[in-house]
């Protein structure tokens, strides 16, 4: 299975040949999405503005504004955090940018917390006509960039990457998987309570768990929600009718992170009553260590995770 | 009795444009008129920026009536030219000579910084402006990438870009000319709409640029220096700027903060004030006043001088007085 990162690039890279209308702007970060691949083949629309991603997020909205769709490098925490006056101007201005937040949430846990971004969704969930996306796998990056690249998206668009390879025991998307805009898709099916997640490493610690709750005849359906901050109220409805549990866990701080957006949703829709809800996410700045040492430490990992669903459930 | 506001409408701007006089003489009367009319759509308002609206008002009617001309027709053309300020706080001017060139009309002009008007600062909602700016820095990165934009797309047309001297201390400035320069975007103009000071203070007093234009030349641009109420001076770098073609450009345009109303100008001010006290905010009544008599007067001599027939002047004092906006630098 190939990465994200890997994936995106060459999507990007297929989409070029049909779609004249986008350019791809990098602050220096193209090693880590494998840019050179797309900048080797389309040498003119690749602009390489080395580590200014001030100068190149407000260069993006000149480029947008001449009718181009630029598409924005670098890593999430510098990306949306530091860019974040001028993604804003630029939104104010209407026109289409896609930003890539490259390196999103706490894994790889080795370059430490000025690296690690979990507050990405919450700094670009605020600014009006904006929708998040973090593809699950290589497949659902294809079809995701696909999406902001249409024409019948208009908003301003951010695609949350994880870097590295997806997790050995990561799950399969249902055969049947179609990205549709605003639902979830079903990782595994479940009776007694439910699960949103969304991107490799979240899903597949709530997979993991899933599994060691099956022991305690426990079934939990995980629902891989790759559209971060738009949610269809009508496949939510339905989804969530059965379960009186409802749980949330978020690849981002505990708030702001997609958990805050998907509960006022339901809340906002009276979806919630007689619901218990339970959120999982970073509670503190991230710690620095290995995969397996940091998701532990923030009580994140499979184990903890399961013990807490079911400290919940016997509530 | 009330005193009256008074505004020249875009009609009256066709009657200088027509006038057998060469183009210094009618700019001259053209950034005269824009003045008197951006005065008197900030003091409707109740809020607006003043002193670097008029410090930059004879650059944009030089850029806009004549150099750099983009036509109401043209506004939607690729090859069109493109200019905005990175300022964005003197969009007063700019409207004032948006509606002279008949792009903005006179029911928006009068709407400044009222709903379904025209916004304090720069929106591309509204018809001539380019880029939403104001908040300060952004604006050179943003010309490149409409520079850029052009280039790829093999459209025609100039990029200019005012900026102003305080904005001189936002760091997105200098990664801007540092990358402007290195990726060849050779054929960008920048203007410093140099008038000394920001908010209340001298910019050397607040944080000093120190020798601007050895700075801007160590980024590899092109730099020139002259008086910015001078349109034959700037007419003649621009010239040479377009046959520059190694370099990008920038222009230090000295100019005076207050410029056409002498109690505002910053020379005068600072002499006997410790602060700039017109950076922000509508006049009061008597200031006001002061300042339109000055600049009626203003146009009337230049009437007598260049023998055209008066103007029609039209009254738009507001019925009720509005509430004044809280200024807000």
């Amino acid at each position: 299975m190939i990465s994200v990162t890997n994936s995106f690039t060459n999507s990007l890279i297929k989409f070029a040949k049909k779609n004249k209308n986008f350019v791809v702007l990098d602050a220096d970060l193209s090693d880590d999405l494998d840019l050179q691949k797309f900048s080797n083949l389309y040498p003119s629309r690749f602009i390489q503005n080395g580590i200014a991603e001030q100068d190149m997020i407000s260069m993006a909205g000149g480029i947008a504004r001449m009718g181009l769709i630029p598409i924005v490098n670098s890593f999430a925490s510098f990306l949306t955090a530091r860019g974040n006056e001028q993604i804003y101007n630029n939104a104010t201005e209407g026109s289409k940018i896609i930003y890539v937040s490259l390196y999103a949430g706490a894994i790889p846990a080795g370059a430490g917390k000025s690296h690690q971004s979990l507050r990405d969704i919450s700094l670009l969930s605020n600014i009006p006509n904006f929708r998040i996306f973090q593809p699950y796998n290589s497949g659902e990056t294809y079809e995701i960039l696909k999406h902001c690249l249409g024409k019948n998206e208009k908003n301003n668009c951010a695609i949350r990457l994880s870097i590295g390879p997806a997790p050995d025991s990561s799950p399969k998307l249902p055969s049947n998987y179609k990205f549709e805009y605003g639902k979830g898709t079903q990782i595994t099916k479940g009776k007694d309570l439910i699960i949103f997640s969304y991107g490799q490493t979240m899903i597949c610690e709530a997979f993991k768990a899933s599994q060691l709750l099956k022991k305690k005849n426990i079934n939990l359906e995980i629902i891989n929600m790759s559209c971060l901050n738009y949610f269809n109220k009508s496949w939510l409805r339905e989804k969530i009718k059965n379960f009186k549990y409802l749980f949330f866990l978020d690849d981002h701080n505990f708030s702001g992170g997609m958990s805050d957006l998907l509960i006022s949703f339901l809340t906002e829709n009276h979806l919630t009553d007689k619901k218990v809800l339970k959120k999982f996410g970073f509670t503190n700045f991230p710690a620095c260590g290995t995969y397996e040492e940091v998701l532990k430490f923030h009580k994140l990992d499979h184990v903890s995770l399961s013990n807490q669903i079911i400290k919940k459930l016997k509530r | 009795m009330k005193k009256k506001i008074y505004f020249f409408e875009n009609s009256e701007f066709n009657k200088i444009l027509k006038l057998k006089i060469d183009k210094f003489a009618k700019a001259e009367i053209l950034a005269a008129i824009c003045r008197l009319n951006t005065l008197s759509i900030i003091k409707r308002a109740g809020s607006g920026h003043l002193g670097t609206s008029f410090s930059a008002m004879d650059l944009f009617t030089w850029i806009k009536f004549f150099r750099f001309k983009t036509a109401k027709a043209e506004l939607k053309n690729l090859n069109r030219n493109i200019f905005f300020s990175s300022k964005g706080h003197d969009a007063p001017a700019l409207y004032s000579v948006l509606h002279a060139m008949n792009i903005i009309s006179v029911k928006k002009i009068l709407k400044l910084r009222r709903l379904k008007g025209l916004d304090g600062h720069p929106d591309v909602s509204i018809p001539g402006i380019e880029a939403n700016t104001g908040s300060l820095g952004m604006g050179i990165s943003k010309a490149k990438g409409f520079l850029w934009a052009k280039k790829h797309l093999k459209k025609k047309g100039n990029v200019v870009l005012i900026v102003g001297d305080g904005e001189f201390q936002e760091g997105q400035i200098f990664e801007a000319l540092q990358t402007t320069a290195h990726q060849k975007l050779n054929d960008l103009i920048v203007i410093m709409d140099h008038n000394k000071i920001q908010s209340s203070q001298y910019v050397k007093k607040i944080i000093d640029l120190r020798n601007l234009k050895q700075k801007i030349k160590s980024f590899g641009w092109h730099v020139e220096r002259c008086d910015g109420h001078d349109f034959k001076k700037m007419d003649k770098i621009f010239s040479k700027f377009l046959k520059i073609k190694n370099k990008p450009k920038f222009l230090i345009a000295d100019t005076i903060k207050g410029k056409g109303v002498d109690f505002m100008e910053h020379t005068k001010v600072m002499k006997i004030n410790k602060r700039y006290n017109w950076h922000a905010g509508a006049p009061d009544e008597s200031n006001f006043q002061k300042a339109q008599s000055i600049l009626l007067k203003k146009i009337e001599i230049l009437q007598k001088k260049r023998k055209f027939n008066k103007l029609k002047i039209t009254d738009i004092t507001p019925k009720e007085v509005e509430k004044n906006n809280v200024e807000i630098h």
